[in-house]
């Protein structure tokens, strides 16, 4: 570690814990006779950090922010065994290859998934099936095949977690990831 | 041969027999004496309650012998097998691998040698035996006249096999028999080849039902080059039930059918 | 001489006739069974504790490994004295006998001038008082374990008349943190789960390790540098390969029973086939060529056959063909889905998931299709690997919305139970027995 990290995580260490201490005074007091009895106060006045100056995020053009905010989605979901692409599908992937087209030398990868609800190595090639389809969507609308790559993590990797119908349909999906960015 | 016919020819070989011992000719067989079974057996009792229900009538038809049994000299020459084989010594090895800790088999000392098996008695109603059961019978025997026809009763009785009984009770022994193996039997279900495997012990018992010699096996369905362990295994549980179940309690007044019979181990229902 | 016949012919005259009584039921009850503490003739300090307190722990192991196969069942030691030195070959059986056990396993452990240790084990039939085997065994202090394990491998082999496994290793998948982001690593245990050990550092995403019959070899399938596919990793020696050079993802890797040759699907452009890798030559044969998700084969002890799973036919089923690839014969049947097969070392049988009902189960059938059983009756069972003597199948069990645990199951469905891992585990995989 760095030195000139150490103080940022000492500060972030002490918000940290300053923060523990406003959740605690939420909490309901507790009884009285639990009470420990408070240690004296120290008699040198603490120190003070002033707060930090705030910091903003901006989508630049030509990242993965960009590329989602103007597609809608980096995320096409699938049906259940299936890797069709369905009419939501389609718009969303069809905005991601009009941007595509305009960064023409951004790659991706497109990240094959399914959800719990099948063998390991069954959803392995299940994930690369949709993968592709996606891939095959995206250059069908002109995005040069050779700029997309694929892979799958089967249902190795979900984005929720959870047993039921809402968690695996987030799951069975198609995600579109810019690996070079824009120039 | 019928079954018929065979009743006779027993019958009437049987009397033949008799009259030969009745008439002093018993020493002329002394060699048969050295196996006359020590168990004292109590003739009388089983001819007081005779459970022939057909005399044998003598039939000229029933003359001959059936050729397919084997005489009994061969018999006793192809005794089956001792299931359990001296173990071969174990082999000797020293192995050492980088990744494993070092392990090596060695024999701690051989299997010390077998006991010597029981000489086991082929038949307990040979000539001899037979004689000096009817020799110890006669003091007890109750008075009663010593026609032919009543010792040919008695012997029937006396026969666990040939003899007639009724079914009902035959079928009553069996199931008796049955109801008190199986429960102790706990066959080696899950082997690879235990759909295809059967085994048969001679069982011996005494009268109080306890085992008078250690099972016997007889022969083996399913037993092929590549399963012989399995084999080994399949018998030593058949041959365990008997021992853990031993003393059955059968009826007494049938204990020439029970004093030896076959049980037939097969548990193809069972997977 | 004429008396002489005709006894003969009396005497046979019975044998033809002997009551036969057909035993066609039994119990399956677990077989009673004494392991008492094993004697040592003088308590000795060695590295790993004194003799004495590894007569108890051998005994320990052998009575664990032998009650947890369902076939056995332990009688309490506290009902018969433990024996001493002498009593190791010439038991007390009338106490055995009262305590109900029908066999005993003792032996005795001695700590040799070497260092070593020497581990006597017998094994007494209790009702025929028969010893029915002995072995020694010479270990390390730390290889102690293995012992008692090679004990518990005789004391089985000889009762049940097949080998035993307990002599063994499993190599699984260890899983830690959320769901979404998890970490998974290789580790490898004996098959009681002691002497446990991370194979990898959970870097890469690693799935499928198996290992192979006959050395060291592990195959497991790793994303490494986002290239998801087959490897190949020497245990012993720590040496890894990347198995053949596909530009797409290989997966779903197993050994041949020779260890020459690896099995696994290859995908491409959305379909995956299978293919045959020789190790030595690194040459690799396609075996499949379908529109469709060919993958999960795995070979007939004789090589001779391979069972895969395939959806060529709509939905995920097992086929059978011959080890060249031709001759490819549905043989899953029924209701729901058929996966990842993988055939007994017995031969018998072949062991896969059964997808039904919303249920992934355990379930075992024979290569012609027939006698489909299923074994395990759970939300998601999955991934079932052999034991090396073809009798228990190991599987990981994901509870719904919970946990990943190893188990194993016997294959007549009994002895249903959990195989300790020290963090979540999937993908379990039974070593060959140890030399």
């Amino acid at each position: 570690m760095s030195t000139k990290t150490l103080p940022i995580l000492l500060i972030a260490g002490a918000l940290a814990l300053s923060a523990c201490a406003r959740n605690k005074e939420s909490l309901p007091p507790p009884p009285p006779q639990a009470a420990p009895a408070l240690p004296p106060a120290p008699i040198d006045q603490p120190g003070t950090v002033p707060p930090q100056e705030p910091v903003q995020t901006t989508t630049l053009p030509g990242s993965q922010a960009d590329f989602v905010r103007a597609a809608g989605s980096d995320t096409v979901l699938f049906a259940f065994d299936s890797y069709s692409i369905d009419e939501t599908a389609r718009q969303i992937l069809g905005a991601q290859a009009s941007w595509l087209g305009q960064y023409s030398n951004v790659r991706v990868t497109v990240e094959g998934h399914t959800d719990e609800r099948g063998t390991r190595e069954y959803n392995l090639a299940l994930g690369e099936r949709r993968a592709n389809a996606a891939k095959n969507f995206l250059a069908a609308q002109g995005v040069d095949a050779s700029r997309i790559s694929v892979i799958s993590y089967g249902k190795e990797r979900p984005a929720a977690d959870g047993s039921n119908e809402d968690a695996w349909a987030q799951n069975r999906r198609a995600v579109t990831i810019l690996v070079s960015g824009a120039r | 041969m019928s079954e018929r016919g065979a009743l006779a020819v027993a019958a009437s070989l049987h009397l033949l027999l008799l009259g030969a011992l009745s008439f002093s000719l018993a020493q002329s067989l002394p060699e048969r004496q050295a196996e006359v079974d020590s168990t004292p057996i109590e003739f009388v009792e089983i001819g007081d309650e005779p459970t022939v229900t057909e005399p044998p009538k003598p039939s000229m038809q029933a003359a001959p012998r059936d050729p397919g049994l084997p005489p009994p000299s061969d018999f006793l020459a192809e005794a089956p097998p001792e299931v359990d084989k001296p173990l071969p010594a174990p082999v000797v090895r020293a192995d050492d691998t980088a990744v494993q800790d070092a392990i090596a088999e060695e024999v701690v000392a051989p299997p010390p040698p077998r006991r010597q098996p029981r000489e086991t008695k082929r038949d307990s109603f040979d000539a001899g035996a037979m004689a000096s059961l009817i020799d110890k019978s006669l003091p007890d025997a109750p008075v009663k006249p010593r026609d032919t026809s009543a010792f040919a009763k008695s012997i029937e009785a006396a026969l666990p096999k040939g003899a007639k009984v009724s079914p009902r009770a035959m079928a009553t022994l069996e199931q008796a028999i049955r109801s008190q193996i199986a429960p102790c039997w706990n066959p080696p279900i899950g082997g690879a080849d235990v759909q295809a495997m059967t085994a048969i012990l001679r069982i011996r018992l005494n009268r109080d039902g306890t085992v008078a010699v250690a099972p016997e096996f007889v022969s083996q369905t399913g037993a092929t080059p590549g399963n012989q362990a399995y084999a080994r295994a399949f018998v030593e549980t058949a041959r365990r039930a008997v021992l853990r179940c031993a003393p059955l309690t059968l009826p007494d007044d049938m204990f020439s059918y029970w004093r030896e019979f076959e049980l037939n181990f097969d548990p193809r229902l069972m997977t | 001489m004429i008396w002489r016949v005709f006894c003969a012919l009396l005497l046979a005259a019975p044998a033809a006739a002997t009551l036969r009584v057909d035993i066609t039921s039994g119990v399956e009850a677990p077989m009673p069974i004494a392991v008492p503490a094993f004697a040592t003739a003088a308590v000795m300090p060695t590295p790993a504790g004194t003799t004495a307190d590894l007569g108890r722990q051998v005994a320990t192991i052998i009575s664990g490994n032998l009650t947890g196969t369902g076939l056995f069942r332990a009688v309490d030691p506290a009902a018969f004295p433990a024996p001493a030195v002498a009593q190791v070959t010439a038991p007390a059986f009338l106490g055995m006998r009262t305590a109900a056990a029908q066999a005993l396993v003792t032996g005795s452990v001695t700590a040799n001038a070497d260092g070593t240790l020497t581990i006597g084990c017998y094994l007494y039939d209790v009702f025929s008082e028969e010893e029915l085997v002995r072995q020694g065994f010479t270990v390390t202090p730390a290889g102690w374990r293995r012992a008692a394990h090679k004990c518990s491998d005789l004391v089985y082999s000889r009762l049940t008349g097949e080998s035993g496994y307990f002599d063994s290793r499993i190599v699984y998948v260890a899983e830690s943190g959320p769901r979404t982001k998890r970490v998974k690593r290789l580790a490898i245990m004996d098959q009681d789960g002691a002497n446990h050990r991370f194979l990898t550092s959970g870097q890469s995403l690693v799935l499928m390790p198996r290992f192979s019959p006959v050395d060291e070899t592990i195959t497991y399938m790793s994303f490494a540098g986002d290239r998801p596919r087959v490897w190949l990793y020497n245990i012993g020696t720590g040496r890894q390969e990347a198995v053949g050079n596909f530009d797409t993802m290989s997966f779903a890797a197993r050994f041949s029973p020779d260890g020459r040759t690896l099995l696994f699907s290859v995908t491409r452009s959305g379909n995956a086939d299978i293919f045959a890798y020789d190790i030595a030559s690194r040459r690799t044969t396609r075996l499949t060529n379908s529109n469709a998700i060919d993958t999960s084969p795995s070979f007939s002890p004789d090589g001779r056959k391979i069972v895969f799973e395939s959806d060529r036919g709509g939905s995920q089923q097992l086929y059978v063909m011959n080890a060249d690839g031709s001759g490819a014969q549905r043989i899953s049947f029924g209701s729901g889905r058929a996966a990842s097969p993988v055939w007994s070392p017995r031969g018998d049988l072949i062991a896969f998931t059964r997808m039904d009902g919303g249920k992934f189960r355990i379930a075992v059938v024979r290569p012609d299709g027939s006698g489909e059983r299923l074994l395990t009756d759970s939300w998601q069972d999955e991934g079932p690997s052999w034991s090396p003597n073809g009798r228990v199948i190991l599987f990981s069990r994901t509870e719904r919305a919970g946990r990943s645990t190893l188990r194993s199951i016997d294959l007549t469905g009994r002895s249903d139970r959990r195989i300790p891992t020290p963090l979540e585990a999937s993908d379990p995989a039974w070593g060959p027995l140890l030399r």
